[in-house]
């Protein structure tokens, strides 16, 4: 068993690994031994071998990996947390958090954000950031697990708007009520399994859609689909 | 009567959503939206009412004989039991 710190989310964790992946794998994150840990990431053998059946091809150590993030995701919420799938960006240090069901074509977009913006865009987190509902304001924070292209960064950067990823055929970003909007929403947030947990992350989730402010973005994959959320999201004229 | 424990109702931005959680999430998986209704007959069997009861929160709130509104608390309470919802 090997054990090592990591600071994610403004939280000490410690994690737990028997397959020896999950260090290198969180290396941008470490924390030195010592500190004090505010919670522990831990799995077991019949989790790792339930997961890894789930995804044909995987090894023990892949599936660690994602069970120890499970292990977080369902501790996180009291520390008023969540684990919310979507890629998400920062434009001059305001967090943008697409969001859609895999496939849709998130990360092609939030690729032609850092084309065709540059350096001031940064991909904070390509799949699974941790959302905090810290006293200022919602934060996103970055984390290790950051979907198959493994894009991310070890940043917190506060989040200006969620914004839903849909394809069209025309480019079209507008701002929508996030109350019809909730179903789709609360499928892409972690509900753990413990009901303490679970009843405070649907208590942050309506935090979240009653403060961040919601988009729905209709685009094609041409680079024209950034300017255009660009412009209804952040605002300015810059193209 | 009485709704399973891991059962979690919460108000997001005004729409009552259920999600199953430990022993519960094994008969039912996923999420559930609530009508105006729903949630009062839901909140009116987590707080022990008899159907009567509920039946008369549900004609102050809304346009509705009592017939109906006791009709619609039986049928969505039959509902739940066929969902697993209600401890053994």
């Amino acid at each position: 068993m090997e054990r090592f710190n990591i600071r994610m989310a403004q939280l000490n964790i410690e994690m737990n690994s028997r397959y020896g992946e999950a260090k290198p794998f969180c290396r941008d994150y470490l924390l030195a031994d010592g500190a004090p840990v505010d919670l522990i990431a831990e799995t077991n053998d019949l989790e790792i071998q339930k997961d890894r059946a789930a995804v044909p091809g995987s090894t023990m150590a892949q599936a660690e990996i994602l069970c120890l993030y499970r292990s977080i995701a369902e501790q996180i919420p009291l520390y008023d947390r969540a684990v919310f799938h979507g890629a998400a960006i920062s434009f001059d240090d305001k967090a943008v958090l697409f969001t859609a069901p895999s496939g849709t074509g998130k990360s092609t977009h939030i690729l032609q954000w850092r084309r065709h913006f540059g350096d001031r865009v940064d991909i904070v987190n390509g799949d699974k950031p941790i959302l905090y509902a810290s006293p200022e304001g919602f934060l996103v924070c970055s984390t290790p697990w950051a979907g198959k292209e493994c894009w991310q960064k070890n940043r917190i950067v506060p989040l200006s708007a969620l914004c839903l990823l849909k394809r069209g055929d025309e480019n079209r970003c507008e701002r929508v009520d996030a109350s019809l909007h909730v179903e789709e929403l609360m499928r892409q947030i972690y509900l753990p399994q413990n009901a303490a947990a679970c009843a405070k992350t649907l208590e942050l989730a309506d935090k979240l859609l009653q403060t961040v402010p919601l988009y729905e973005l209709h685009c094609t994959i041409s680079p024209e689909a950034a300017v255009v959320a660009k412009r209804a999201i952040i605002g300015g004229s810059e193209e | 009567m009485k709704i399973k424990d891991g059962l979690i109702m919460r108000t997001v931005m005004g729409k009552s959503v259920v999600v199953a959680t430990g022993e519960a999430a094994k008969t039912f998986s996923g999420m559930i939206s609530l009508n105006g209704t729903a949630t009062v007959i839901w909140k009116g069997v987590e707080d022990g009412l008899s159907d009567a009861e509920i039946a008369a929160k549900l004609t102050e709130e809304y346009d509705v004989t009592a017939e109906k509104a006791l009709a619609d608390v039986q049928a969505l309470i039959e509902d739940m039991r066929q969902r697993g919802f209600f401890e053994e």
